[in-house]
């Protein structure tokens, strides 16, 4: 083996992916059509996330080896990492094609299935693996998921605990089975798997945010409101906005016209803190967990952020209801819009990429100020139609910010 | 005439050899008893039969040359010793003879070269008459006294005080060369806590050797520095060797790498042998979890006998290590094979952190040494620089040093560097350690069961 190739191997095994890098990179100005250097060179750029250059370098390589599954493997990861789900499907499927007997390739087309939510193909793929190699964890993961997906709990637990015995010391089979322990309500269970899954790899992030949740669903109300969110999660985008909308009209009903007297009253109350609860629940409890000394540094700052400016919200809420109910300074209602302005705070915190991250700045900033604008008119009684205004905008925002996700 | 019987030893030899005449292992023993006995002549028959044998056989050419020495024939000694040794395969006792015949025939200068030869393979390769005569050619060269560099004294100091001896010709032995550092602590700045742990673990027990041994515990033992790049683990290795007046053996990247691809556990054990040869000695491994990466993680078979073959050194399966420091330093000690945090091997762990206020302004005073300044505040700076390491100092300085020198290309004048510019330097230059601590706080926090990154958490300000 080419001494380049060699010691770039040895520096990738050894977590060098700069080093493994320039000696890659040699290699290639020796060697500029080895294909295994150019794999090298990828390697080397996908661990220290250089994604747009190990994209380059993905084609360059499909182009220099079209017949070598390797090309593909490295193309489906790049791609992945992209959220380019179509791209990093064909690759997979290239790879198959070329390598059909490989259980690789039936693990990362799972993988690109179970990305896109196609539980039913994810799951083929996946036993398709299992059939090659009864011991692959990847693929034991991804059926544990898929069958989770699919309400088969049991087979799930089974899945994912046949890859434990298989592969006891690995993080990702760890925090699958903490996951699917998870969704099925058994919170401490899941927290000694998502300790473990850390234990082994302290970077999976995945598995910290599992850690947190764990710890939140100790809770007997964050459990519910955990259930309903993995419900939530198992059905179509379209059939997610049918339930908001089918909760929208079936509150305006029961408030209206539904005849029930004072119980129609006590349903919307608990609706209405039900949904407040969908959103802000998440931060509340992360508020709770900042008083726990093992969870509070499992929080990222953002976690922390929202925790606390959610909190600060709703102390403001409460104490201008109590002076308005105390007093006659201030109309206690007017603590209702400060405490729905919650939500959009604390959407800020949560929402990461693009569009939706900017829509959220926004929406919050613009709303905070009206907020605030109105309040102080409010407070000097010189009008209310703009607090009122504000406190319309802020009811739609959430119902249409549920339906967009924002 | 008749001649004296030989000794019994020698007989049983003979009546051996008699038996299976082709038997050179045999033939040696008989010549190294001839020897023995002052028996020169037919010493030198029985090696020259041997050679005639066998003719690349060092140890019957070297044999011979004693049986020359022993002869009076001191020429064809000579001649048979440079033979040997000028195919740079010869033993310690060789370059000795050698020195001593060229010392007897005057040429002191290459019998001092041959004396230090011999020193270099094997420490206790001395002889005190001979090292008295030759003792002008052989007192050590240090940095600033004046005296010119001698090459042929295998000796240069380079820029950073390091005295470096040039390995030896040794037969099989590793071309590593060995350091007698002349920095020591109080070439370290800062990193006060550091040195203490390191005082108590390594120099103590060099120091009070005999009160350590007396307690039944060993001298020697591993070492394992680790922390963020480029905050001084291998500037403060060397001075622990420099504090122990050890020799210094270093093993860097690249070394272990030829290693891997050569698969030679047979290089590795000679660069631990030649330490033991030099003790006391300090050898340092930089980047260790390249070398003592977590088996699990390699593939091949061949790494694994590598890093197996480490593990045996590091216990001194064979031959002591008693008087052998090993330090190690690695930014990733979580990386390192579970084996190698075993008792007796790296089971003291240091946390180099990056250097604290008093230190970073030391380091900014050296790195700005030479340099045009004007009356630079460097607590403030220092003080801006939270986290930095040395070499993020280092580029913090560069930095400024462009900016300047882009002013000073359009005056045409020197202008100093100043205190608000290192300030402004600061803003723009990002620490590289942020990266390795975010790193660590996870390994501190979620795989830290035996307790072995407190330090990290203590750094952070975090508590399990």
């Amino acid at each position: 083996m080419p001494a380049h190739l060699e010691r770039a191997r040895l520096l990738l095994a050894t977590h060098r992916a700069a080093e493994a890098e320039r000696e890659a990179r040699a290699g290639l100005g020796e060697e500029p059509q080895s294909r295994e250097l150019l794999h090298a060179l990828c390697s080397a750029l996908v661990e220290q996330e250089k994604w747009p250059e190990a994209r380059a370098t993905a084609q360059s390589l499909v182009a220099l080896a079209p017949n070598w599954p390797d090309s593909f493997y490295m193309t489906t990861c790049v791609e992945l990492e992209g959220k380019r789900y179509k791209l990093a499907e064909k690759a997979a499927l290239e790879a198959l094609r070329l390598a059909p007997n490989l259980v690789i390739s039936h693990q990362n087309l799972a993988v690109c299935y179970m990305r896109q939510e196609f539980w039913g193909d994810a799951l083929r793929e996946a036993e398709a693996g299992l059939a090659l190699d009864p011991e692959n964890s990847g693929c034991a993961n991804i059926r544990s998921f898929a069958l989770n997906h699919f309400g088969r709990k049991i087979e799930s637990m089974h899945s994912a605990d046949s890859a434990l015995r298989s592969n006891p010391e690995n993080s990702r089979t760890h925090y699958t089975a903490g996951i699917v322990k998870l969704e099925n309500g058994e919170p401490r269970q899941a927290l000694e798997h998502f300790t473990e899954a850390l234990r082994l790899d302290p970077n999976n992030e995945l598995a910290r945010k599992g850690l947190v949740e764990a710890m939140k669903a100790h809770n007997s109300l964050y459990r519910a409101l955990l259930a309903y969110s993995f419900w939530m999660m198992r059905l179509s985008a379209g059939q997610r906005r049918a339930v908001i909308i089918a909760g929208v009209l079936g509150y305006n009903f029961v408030k209206n016209d539904s005849g029930l007297g004072m119980w129609a009253s006590l349903i919307c109350v608990v609706y209405f803190s039900f949904v407040m609860l969908t959103w802000v629940g998440s931060s509340f409890f992360d508020f709770l967990l900042l008083f726990d000394r093992r969870t509070r540094h499992a929080l990222e700052s953002r976690q922390r952020a929202g925790a606390v400016a959610l909190v600060c919200c709703l102390v403001i809420s409460a104490l201008w209801f109590v002076v308005g109910v105390a007093g006659s300074v201030v109309d206690p209602f007017w603590a209702l819009p400060i405490l729905l302005y919650a939500i959009p705070l604390t959407r800020v915190f949560k929402n990461r990429d693009g569009w939706r991250r900017v829509t959220s700045y926004v929406v919050t900033v613009s709303l905070g100020l009206l907020l605030l604008g109105s309040l102080c008119l409010v407070a000097t009684q010189t009008d209310q139609v703009l607090v009122l205004i504000t406190l319309i905008l802020l009811v739609i925002y959430m119902w249409v910010g549920r339906l967009l996700d924002i | 005439m008749s001649t004296a019987p030989e000794p019994a030893e020698v007989a049983a030899l003979r009546a051996a050899l008699n038996v299976s005449p082709g038997n050179n292992p045999l033939r040696l023993l008989l010549a190294d008893a001839l020897l023995k006995y002052n028996l020169f002549s037919a010493a030198t028959a029985e090696f020259r039969e041997g050679l005639r044998q066998e003719p690349r056989n060092m140890q019957l050419k070297f044999g011979l040359a004693r049986a020359f020495h022993g002869d009076g024939k001191n020429a064809e000694a000579a001649v048979l010793l440079e033979d040997l040794l000028a195919a740079g395969t010869g033993p310690a006792a060789a370059h000795l003879l050698l020195a001593r015949l060229l010392c007897e025939n005057a040429e002191l200068q290459k019998a001092a070269e041959h004396a230090h030869r011999a020193r270099a393979l094997d420490a206790s390769a001395v002889d005190a008459d001979l090292n008295a005569r030759l003792e002008p050619f052989l007192r050590p060269l240090a940095a600033g006294d004046g005296r010119p560099l001698s090459q042929t004294e295998n000796r240069e100091v380079d820029a950073e005080g390091r005295v470096r001896m040039q390995a030896g010709d040794a037969p099989g032995t590793m071309e590593t060369d060995i350091e007698r550092p002349t920095v020591n602590f109080n070439d370290v700045g800062g990193m006060e806590q550091v040195k203490e742990q390191i005082r108590m673990k390594i120099i103590h027990p060099v120091a009070h050797a005999d009160l350590f041994k007396a307690y039944g515990k060993k001298i020697g033992g591993g070492l394992l520095l680790y922390g963020p790049p480029g905050c001084g683990k291998t500037h403060l290795a060397r001075a622990t060797a420099g504090e122990v007046r050890a020799s210094f053996v270093s093993i860097g990247l690249h070394d272990v790498l030829d290693m891997w691809i050569g698969q030679s556990e047979k290089k590795l054990h000679e660069i631990f042998e030649q330490a033991r040869r030099h003790r006391p000695a300090v050898m340092f491994i930089d980047e260790v979890d390249a070398l003592g990466a977590n088996r699990a993680d390699l593939r091949h078979s061949a790494s694994r006998n590598l890093i197996n073959q480490f593990l045996a050194e590091m216990d001194g399966l064979d031959t002591t290590n008693d008087g052998l420091l090993v330090l190690a330093a690695t930014n990733a000690p979580w990386h390192l094979d579970p084996a190698f945090r075993r008792p007796g091997r790296f089971d003291h762990l240091v946390f180099v952190p990056p250097p604290d206020a008093p230190a970073r302004a030391a380091i900014l005073r050296v790195l700005l040494r030479g340099k045009p300044a004007e009356e630079v505040d460097f607590a403030k700076v220092a003080a801006q620089a939270e986290g930095f390491s040395g070499a993020d100092l280092k580029g913090l300085i560069d930095q400024a040093i462009e900016s300047k020198l882009t002013a000073a290309m359009q005056t045409g004048r020197v202008e100093p560097l100043t205190t608000k510019e290192l300030l402004a330097a600061c803003k723009r230059a990002k620490s590289t350690t942020l990266e390795w601590f975010s790193t660590a706080k996870n390994y501190a926090m979620y795989a830290n069961q035996g307790g072995q990154y407190d330090d990290v958490l203590a750094y952070l300000k975090l508590h399990r």
